[in-house]
C-alpha cells in the first residue's frame, strides 16, 4: 500500500460493518481483486472497469447496514458487479464480436500467455449474459447453481449458457472442428 | 487445442486455460487509495428503513405536540369562558343585591311609623 491509502485514517478503518464484521476498508483490500477482475475482464477496458469498480465499491459503503455476513458481502458484490457490467455494455456498443476476432497464429496450450490472451478476447465476445456466466463460473469458480442465484437466472438456462459457449470458443480455437451449418437445399 | 470430436462433451484442457486466462488479477495500490479517499468524501447513506424510521418519529413528535398544543388552546379558552361568565354572574348578584337593598329600604319607608322598631 502507498501512503496515501496508509494516510486514509479514522473512521473508515476502525468503522466495523454492521453484520460483516469488517471494516469498509478490509472489505474493500479483500475483495477488489474479485471486483475489479470481473469487471475487467467483462469489459476488456481497464480504465472502465475500474471506475465500474469503484462505484461498486460506493454503493457498498452506502449500504454497509444492509451486509447480514461475509458470504452475503461476497454474493452482494457479485450480482451488483454483474449488473453494473451489464449496464455498462447497454450503454456503450460492443467493442469486439467472435466473428472479428483473428484466428491464432501459434500452437496454443493451458498457461500460455498467447492462449490466454485469445481466450479473453473469445469470452469477451460473447453475449452478455453468457459473458458473465463464463466468467462467474471460470474466473469465480462457482457451480451453475450459485451462478444462477447470482444472476437470478433459471438453473438451465445457467448450464445451457454455458454449454454454448463452451461449444463456441472450442469452435472459434479448432475451426475444423465446427459444426457445418444445415443444407436449407 | 487437441481435436474433439464432440462439441458437447467435457474439456478439462478448455476449462484450465480459460480458469488461467479468466483468473483474478490484483488491483494498483492507487486503485485502493483512490477509492478509499472518495469513500471517506462520500456521505455515509442512512439506510432505508432508519430513514423510515425517523420520519415516523417526526411525524408522531409533531402530531404529539399538535395534540398538546391543542388541548392547552381549548383548556385556555374555556377558562377564560368561566372567568367570563364569573364576572358576569358577580356582577348580576351585585346588581341583584343592589335592587333587593332598594326594594328593601323602599318598603320600610312605606310602613307606618308604629311597626317600625
Amino acid at each position: 500500500m502507498n501512503g496515501n491509502a496508509s494516510t486514509i485514517s479514522g473512521s473508515l478503518s476502525q468503522a466495523a460493518a454492521i453484520g460483516c464484521g469488517l471494516s469498509f476498508e478490509e472489505q474493500l483490500r479483500t475483495h477488489q481483486a474479485m471486483v475489479l477482475s470481473l469487471a475487467r475482464n467483462f469489459l476488456r477496458d481497464t480504465a472502465q472497469a475500474e471506475e465500474l469498480a469503484q462505484d461498486v465499491f460506493l454503493q457498498l459503503y452506502r449500504h454497509q447496514a444492509a451486509i447480514q455476513s461475509p458470504a452475503h458481502l461476497v454474493f452482494w458484490l457479485r450480482q451488483v458487479t454483474s449488473r453494473r457490467c451489464i449496464d455498462a455494455v447497454r450503454q456503450r456498443r460492443p467493442a469486439v464480436s467472435l466473428e472479428s476476432i483473428p484466428e491464432p497464429s501459434l500452437p496454443a496450450r493451458p498457461g500460455d500467455p498467447f492462449l490466454s490472451r485469445r481466450l479473453q478476447r473469445l469470452v469477451a465476445g460473447l453475449p452478455e449474459v453468457p459473458r458473465l456466466v463464463m466468467l462467474l463460473r471460470y474466473q469465480e469458480d462457482l457451480d451453475p447453481a450459485e451462478i444462477a442465484g447470482v444472476l437470478e437466472l433459471p438453473l438451465g438456462t445457467v448450464k445451457s449458457h454455458l454449454q454454448r459457449s463452451l461449444v463456441r470458443l472450442r469452435a472459434a480455437l479448432n475451426p475444423a472442428e465446427a459444426v457445418p451449418p444445415r443444407s436449407t437445399a | 487445442m487437441k481435436t474433439n470430436p464432440d462439441p458437447l462433451a467435457p474439456d478439462p484442457e478448455l476449462e484450465a486455460a480459460l480458469r488461467a486466462a479468466l483468473r483474478r488479477e490484483d488491483a494498483a495500490p492507487e486503485f485502493t487509495a483512490r477509492i478509499l479517499a472518495a469513500a471517506r468524501t462520500a456521505p455515509a447513506k442512512t439506510p432505508w428503513l432508519q430513514r423510515r424510521t425517523w420520519a415516523a418519529l417526526a411525524v408522531a413528535a409533531a402530531l404529539v405536540l399538535g395534540a398538546v398544543r391543542g388541548l392547552e388552546l381549548r383548556e385556555r379558552q374555556e377558562r377564560r369562558a368561566g372567568e367570563t361568565a364569573k364576572a358576569q354572574l358577580m356582577v348580576a348578584m351585585q346588581i341583584t343585591n343592589r335592587a333587593l337593598q332598594h326594594t328593601e329600604e323602599r318598603a320600610l319607608d312605606s310602613l307606618p311609623p308604629l311597626t317600625r322598631r
